[in-house]
């Protein structure tokens, strides 16, 4: 028997979809369509997205590259301020980008306590090119790999670890052919989230990259710009980003209800 | 050359300190209650946690609980398999010798050819999801002996099978403790195991050995009511015969006795059947009934424990008997005594060891004339 819901619970959940749906629709409604090729070549759109696309992945890169090592940490290892330190690396979660961006440009901008040293000891510099660019958005997206990794760990009974030790395996065999393979999709599911994240990045990029177009300007950053010169390009990027996201989020349902 | 352990091992508040030995070719049943410290013992010996300061274990005359697990040539047969999710069941056995640096191609046939020997019905490619608990055990089994290790432990290897398959894992748990060179450890709470599978049972209770000996000595004097209860049990091997009533004789080298089998064994059939002592009823003349054993003998020995006395009757075939310390008295039950003893056919618990005309090594089929023992 199929049961109908309440009609007040029907009412509000409608009322919660329409908010969300509603914005997104307005995007493709007021979208000049008739201007849609010059409008999107005005606001340099294929850089922006070219950028966008180099930069979040390879902050996923990156992510997955130190992120996946310190939450084995977090979760394996023993060690005075841990509790400590997993509430810093998560920090950027709830930290307002913004203030992200400062912390970033006074430690590894020019000037920073840590990018002076590396600016004038090795004339490396990370403001104002797409280096900034990444490890900005490295620096919001971390966390989620390092969440999504360190829960993943914790389900993952210890006990396969010991069994594999007993047929021969050392330690960092057991850890590649036995607990890698299990803790797979939970890191490819935290590395889709800080994908997205990585991809809607704006506020450390703007504030520790700056927003110079074709270095450091990414599609939400020329988003931005063009709502003050033109509006109806505005549109054409911010649905860029809306098609993007809808089928990474469809592409990553799919494959976690494949895992499971 | 075999293996020594002196144990200690501390967790919280709890502490396991014990020693055991066997020789090569042995195989030692570590039985005991729940919460006994069978597991941390069988992980202590695998390296699996870390030992206290003065433990020793020594495998073919070589100090080994420093090593880690992986050097220990030490095969884990665990409770609940731990076979890994990700990798096929072939894979599962390959793993130990991939590990160990065998290459890829040799080790997969090795596999193969393990498989085949323990577990021919089970599909290669398959992942362990897909097979039931009897076949997961006989994986797990072909994967822990996969790598020839010197010591193998199982710990419960018939946990977690359900009773159809129950024994045919132990008609192979029989035949991988028989043909395997170096020294078994299994641990069980299931007494019938420990009895038909081991040469020697040592019995631990609340982390220490309260006894050791051979099936036999146990099961004759048990030292503390828990091996009582649980090993003091009288234990016949012989071969079936069918009467015609649906009932069936069980010819052991010391006697017949009646049984009521479930289902048709074949006639010659080998089985293990056992007999609660609190199951048999002790009389000073013959007695009348229903029961259809009834044998005649002298009592051999009476231990009293507190309200209970176990009374072992010189019969044929030999049994033990628990009556009340009441009843002691007032039969006048002492070394010496003509008695009788009798016991009904279906209070015997039988275990089809072998159908008749079968050979070694085929599935075995098993029935139990009067539930399990443990319970």
């Amino acid at each position: 028997m199929h049961r109908r819901l309440p009609l007040g619970i029907t009412i509000l959940a409608l009322v919660g979809a329409a908010f969300v749906v509603l914005p997104v629709l307005a995007l493709v409604i007021r979208a000049p369509w008739g201007d849609l090729s010059t409008s999107l070549s005005g606001v340099g759109a294929t850089t922006a997205l070219r950028l966008s696309i180099e930069v979040s992945l390879a902050a996923t890169a990156l992510s997955l590259f130190f992120g996946v090592p310190l939450a084995w940490l977090l979760a394996r290892g023993t060690f005075p301020g841990r509790s400590v330190l997993r509430a810093m690396v998560v920090l950027p979660i709830v930290l307002p980008p913004v203030v992200g961006g400062i912390g970033l440009l006074n430690s590894l901008g020019r000037s920073g306590v840590a990018g002076q040293w590396l600016y004038d000891g090795l004339g490396i510099q990370l403001t104002f090119t797409i280096w900034g660019a990444i490890i900005a958005a490295t620096f919001v997206s971390m966390p989620l790999v390092v969440i999504a990794t360190e829960a993943g760990l914790h389900s993952v009974d210890r006990r396969y670890e010991q069994a594999a030790t007993t047929l021969g395996a050392s330690q960092g065999l057991a850890m590649r052919r036995v607990v890698f393979p299990m803790l797979l999709p939970s890191i490819v599911a935290g590395a889709v989230l800080t994908w997205a994240r990585a991809l809607g990045e704006f506020g450390a990029t703007i504030t520790f990259a700056g927003n110079l177009e074709g270095r450091t300007q990414t599609l939400p950053l020329a988003v931005y710009q063009a709502r003050q010169t033109d509006p109806g390009g505005a549109i054409f990027l911010s649905l860029i980003l809306v098609v993007i996201s809808i089928v990474v989020l469809v592409a990553m349902r799919n494959h976690l209800m494949k895992a499971r | 050359m075999g293996f020594r352990a002196d144990l200690a091992v501390t967790r919280g508040t709890f502490d396991v300190r014990l020693a055991l030995e066997a020789a090569d070719g042995e195989t030692l049943a570590l039985l005991g209650p729940n919460g006994a410290g069978k597991t941390t013992v069988v992980e202590a010996l695998a390296g699996l946690v870390e030992a206290a300061e003065g433990a020793t274990i020594e495998l073919d005359g070589e100090r080994i609980d420093r090593l880690p697990p992986e050097r220990r040539r030490v095969g884990v047969c665990f409770q609940d398999d731990l076979l890994f999710p990700h990798l096929s069941v072939l894979e599962n056995v390959a793993f130990g010798l991939r590990a160990r640096g065998t290459a890829k191609a040799a080790a997969r046939t090795r596999a193969g050819e393990l498989l085949q020997r323990f577990a021919p019905g089970v599909r290669p490619g398959a992942k362990p999801r897909e097979l039931s608990g009897g076949e997961r055990r006989r994986v797990s089994l072909a994967r822990a002996l996969a790598t020839d290790p010197r010591l193998l432990l199982l710990d419960e290897p018939l946990a977690g099978v359900d009773v159809t398959a129950r024994g045919q894992i132990r008609s192979l748990l029989r035949e991988v403790a028989g043909g395997f060179d170096g020294v078994v450890v299994l641990v069980a709470h299931d007494p019938l195991d420990a009895l038909t599978l081991a040469d020697r049972v040592a019995i631990m209770e609340a982390g220490r050995l309260t006894q050791e000996g051979t099936p036999d000595q146990i099961r004759n004097a048990p030292r503390s009511p828990y091996a009582a209860d649980l090993v003091g049990v009288n234990l016949f091997t012989g071969k079936l015969e069918p009467l015609e009533d649906g009932a069936a004789t069980l010819r052991t080298a010391a006697g017949t006795i009646t049984v009521a089998p479930e289902g048709a064994p074949g006639s010659g059939a080998t089985a293990i059947a056992t007999l609660r002592p609190a199951d048999v009823s002790l009389h000073l003349e013959r007695p009348e009934g229903s029961a259809r054993n009834v044998f005649e003998g002298t009592v051999d020995e009476v231990a009293i424990e507190a309200d209970r006395a176990r009374v072992r009757l010189d019969t044929q075939p030999p049994l033990i008997a628990e009556v009340t310390a009441g009843s002691i008295a007032r039969l006048g039950l002492a070394p010496g005594t003509h008695a009788w003893a009798s016991f009904k056919a279906v209070e015997v618990s039988l275990h089809l060891v072998d159908q008749a005309g079968d050979r070694a090594g085929h599935p075995a089929t098993e029935s139990t004339a009067t539930g399990t023992l443990s319970e």
